[in-house]
């Protein structure tokens, strides 16, 4: 079992002026932990998709309700949790958009995307809502 | 994200710069183009060169982006796609619905 070298809890309300100052501090994070530009660009993209979930999704016109991170850098992975306290989400409701069908829909690619660019997703209820947790390997940064 | 919009012969080209996320500048790109679209558009280019990423709601914008030009009677193409952005429309099959071009002059070149 691995301690974090370094841990960053942070609180945010739920609007989209966050997404920016997320993103910053976990690329700033990451860069120093020596991942290359091609990860730090899939560790913005996954942050940005969990918080945008949270926002969109979960915390739907409230955004007083706080979206709560924690960013964890250990010798060889980020560990990033977002945990939000919404009515929570049936992953398996989400249609596939990659089919014909489904292409221009204008939304359901976040998960699909932090499944394709992070090494490890999950996602769980928590006592009131949803929390997502994934990590990106530093030794595998360019998956 | 920034945008700037220029018009290149008949055709709007619009260039995205920086990371495209779904922040509150999106709704600049909304206006810019529902205005293209009033004006006749139908000729529309997205230059994503200077584009580091883009997440889901990045991707959904371009989506309603090429829905609504082609509503019109138009056609949106996309110019200067760098490596993760070729990555992230393989990943979400969208490089079947995207023509895609090296520069902004082949695309608009493309129009028939």
């Amino acid at each position: 079992m691995s301690y974090p070298l370094k841990t960053e809890h942070l609180s945010i309300p739920s609007t989209p002026d966050q997404l920016e100052v997320i993103d910053n501090v976990v690329e700033a994070m990451a860069a120093d932990m020596g991942f290359d530009k091609d990860a730090l660009a899939d560790l913005g993209i996954c942050v940005t998709e969990a918080v945008m979930n949270a926002i969109e999704h979960a915390h739907r016109d409230q955004p007083d309700l706080f979206i709560d991170l924690t960013i964890e850098c250990y010798a060889d992975r980020m560990k990033i949790t977002v945990r939000d306290h919404g009515p929570g989400f049936d992953e398996d409701a989400v249609p596939d958009p990659t089919t014909p069908q489904n292409v221009l829909n204008l939304g359901g690619r976040g998960l699909m995307l932090m499944r394709a660019m992070m090494d490890e997703v999950e996602v769980r209820p928590h006592d009131d809502g949803t929390e997502i947790s994934m990590v990106k390997k530093l030794v595998n940064s360019k998956k | 994200m920034k945008i700037e919009s220029h018009e290149h012969g008949d055709a709007q080209v619009i260039y995205l710069k920086g990371k495209v996320m779904g922040g509150p500048e999106s709704a600049e790109f909304q206006n810019l183009l529902k205005k293209a679209v009033a004006d006749g558009k139908k000729k529309v280019v997205i230059d994503l060169g200077e584009v580091e990423w883009m997440n889901s709601s990045g991707i959904g914008l371009l989506v309603s982006a090429f829905t609504t030009v082609k509503n019109s009677g138009g056609e949106l193409k996309i110019a200067r796609t760098t490596e993760k952005i070729e990555s992230l429309l393989v990943i979400t099959k969208l490089n079947s619905v995207f023509e895609t071009y090296p520069d902004v002059i082949s695309a608009v070149a493309s129009y028939k």
